[in-house]
């Protein structure tokens, strides 16, 4: 699915990602968790395919392709679908109209037909409750005004909506309650499939009680330092980071 | 070089012999004056960044403009005045078409749509409308230029609202490059009364548009609002006064404007607070995208307050494209270019949405997504 290899890249001249190596295979969930800072999220940012990161070296294939010579559109439409840290908030631009621009692209791509505005409208109304996000939600801005909380589950629907084979979630547990991270979990377990592959990048073992990782990795510095099976998230919540960080010294 | 702009003025009067359509005393007048005035030019602190050198050398042909009037909108001859500037003057020397049009009761459900349209090459055209809406009457107004070839208008539009009345009133501006377009709009608005005010540039080369509002009685509210879009080399001008004469009167202004290639835009929004204009309410914004490092935007808000006890804000604001907006849209499949006209819709709808007329909102969103600048909602 997704190939990762000695990937670099650097933001400002500051290098942030320093020869990581990483491979999904279809079908699996990996975890990364990591100390603040150790370039998570530059490298969710890098695959999505922000401008600002300079890629330095390295190579991602992405289903025999390589992902970084594709524009930020064309591994969406490929398949490729990040649940963001921080979601931004559009003023003036509705979550509707957005979303059927978005979900007709995706169509177009895979040669289907458009939906009919009324297919459209049920295709929401399945989603969003599939991770009871109030339809109130989906007529307004695009996160303007949203709480921490249902910013993240519009991540979690926005995914549903446009079905990807990969989908890195960005922390989306974090700001999440007790209710809203379970629903959440189960938002993105009832997606799980054979074909279909997750990142989750997390600070909590607490999430992975849900989502239940097939591996996980500590990302440190701007490298894949430590892989495990799902009981290294336990080790990690237990010891924290500082017996990796003093292996890797 | 004085010399120069003179005798282009001359070649204006002499070209426009025609004659004084009116016979009115003004008019003639107001020929005279333009022989000792000239064309502004850009060391004129109030054309400091809009050029008419151009124009002035253009030999355009004094002519009637096709008209599309509904039957409410009926001929008639002006009270035309001396004006003390240039264009205002040129237009009352030689206004040659002039339609009123009177508001007596509650028409909110229905609209005075005005056409004026251009398809003849090389022609310069006096329009003037007058709008009075009486005392406690309601009114809708759409004016709709339509210019198709290189041609100039110089246009004037009067609004008088009495007591009490309410105005929702659109200019729709669609233009062609090569036409010249100048609109001044002077109101003057009793007691209570309300207006709305929104100018849409869907297009144009080269247009200037002077808003003029006198808040003459208390409690009337003025509401000004304007979108452009500006690409290639065009130049969009909006310059308007809000004058706040007497206390508890409240304005609101927005003005919003996105910017291609090398184009230019302009805003200068004066308002006054009189000395007597307590518990006056004004506020007032200009904001502008730079779509491209190549295009212009002068903006310029002037706030004069001679009294003490009132709520004033005004802002203007000029960036560059929210990126991080760009790349979410991107990130979920859309294309670069779809997702500007999607952020570049959301942009502007705040400012067409303010108008009063749904048709018009209609109208001009359909009239953009078609033309490719936005994808509508
Ligand atoms: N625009 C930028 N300019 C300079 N440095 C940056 C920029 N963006 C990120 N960085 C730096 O890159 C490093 C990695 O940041 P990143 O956001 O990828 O961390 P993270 O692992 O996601 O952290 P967290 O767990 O806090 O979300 C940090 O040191 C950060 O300060
Ligand atoms: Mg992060």
């Amino acid at each position: 699915m997704m190939k990762i290899e000695n990937l670099k890249a650097s933001i400002d001249g500051k290098e942030i990602l320093r020869g990581l190596n990483l491979e999904v295979k279809p079908g699996e969930v990996h975890a990364i968790m990591g100390p603040n800072g150790s370039g998570k999220s530059t490298l969710a940012s890098v695959l999505a395919g922000r401008e600002d990161y300079e890629v330095t070296d390295g190579t991602v294939t992405f289903n025999g392709q390589s992902l970084l010579d594709m524009d930020p559109e064309i591994r969406a439409r490929e398949g490729l679908f990040l649940a963001f840290q921080y979601p931004v908030e559009i003023p003036g631009v509705s979550n509707m109209n957005f979303l059927k621009a978005a979900v007709g692209e995706m169509r177009k791509h895979r040669g289907q037909d458009p939906l009919t505005a009324k297919e459209f409208l049920a295709l929401v109304k399945e989603k969003s409750a599939l991770v009871e996000l109030d339809g109130q939600l989906a007529n307004r801005a695009v996160n303007e005004g949203f709480s921490g909380g249902e910013k993240k589950r519009n991540e979690v629907f926005q995914m549903a909506m446009l079905e990807p084979t990969l989908a890195i979630l960005d922390e989306t547990d974090s700001g999440l309650d007790i209710d809203a991270l379970r629903i959440v979990a189960q938002g993105v377990n009832a997606m799980r499939s054979p074909e279909r592959s997750f990142v989750v990048i997390t600070h909590y073992q607490r999430l992975l009680d849900y989502i239940v990782p097939d591996v996980v990795h500590v990302l440190y510095k701007g490298q894949i330092v430590k892989t495990g099976p799902k009981e290294l998230a336990l080790e990690l919540e237990e010891k924290g980071y500082d017996w990796i960080k003093e292996t890797v010294a | 070089m004085e010399t120069k702009t003179i005798n282009k003025v001359k070649e204006w009067v002499e070209r426009a012999e025609m004659g004084f359509f009116y016979e009115h005393p003004a008019q003639q007048e107001a020929a005279q004056a333009l022989l000792q005035m000239s064309f502004p030019t850009t060391r004129d602190e109030s054309w400091k960044y809009t050029r008419t050198a151009k124009l002035a050398q253009t030999s355009f042909q004094l002519e009637l403009a096709e008209v599309m009037a509904e039957v409410s909108f009926e001929e008639f001859v002006p009270a035309l005045s001396v004006s003390s500037n240039f264009f205002g003057t040129l237009h009352t020397a030689f206004c040659n078409q002039a339609w009123r049009c009177e508001v007596k009761g509650n028409e909110s459900d229905h609209t005075h749509h005005f056409v004026i349209k251009n398809k003849k090459k090389g022609i310069w055209m006096q329009p003037f409308w007058r709008i009075e809406v009486k005392e406690n009457a309601r009114g809708k107004v759409v004016i709709h230029s339509e210019m198709e070839v290189d041609s100039f208008l110089n246009g004037k539009i009067e609004i008088f609202l009495a007591k009490g009345a309410h105005l929702d009133i659109d200019l729709i501006q669609d233009h062609a490059e090569t036409h010249f377009h100048l609109m001044q709009v002077e109101v003057i608005q009793e007691e209570g009364s309300h207006l709305n005010l929104v100018t849409h540039t869907l297009q144009g080369g080269w247009i200037r548009n002077e808003v003029k509002i006198e808040l003459r009685g208390q409690r009337a509210h003025a509401g000004l609002s304007g979108f452009y879009l500006p690409e290639n080399q065009q130049l969009i001008d909006n310059h308007t006064v809000v004058d706040h004469q007497v206390p508890h009167c409240t304005s609101n202004e927005l003005y919003k404007g996105v910017l291609f290639d090398q184009s230019r835009g302009v805003f200068n929004g004066k308002v006054f607070v009189r000395k007597d204009a307590q518990k006056t309410e004004a506020y007032q914004s200009n904001k502008n995208i730079m779509m491209s490092d190549t295009a212009e935007m002068d903006s310029k808000p002037e706030l004069e307050i001679y009294a003490d006890d009132v709520r004033c804000s005004h802002g203007s604001t000029t960036g560059t494209f929210d990126q991080e907006a760009l790349f979410y849209l991107r990130a979920r499949g859309l294309s670069e270019m779809g997702a500007k006209q999607m952020l570049v819709s959301a942009y502007i709808n705040e400012v067409i949405d303010r108008s009063g007329q749904p048709l018009v909102i209609e109208y001009v969103k359909k009239t953009l997504s078609e033309r490719g600048r936005v994808i509508a909602d």
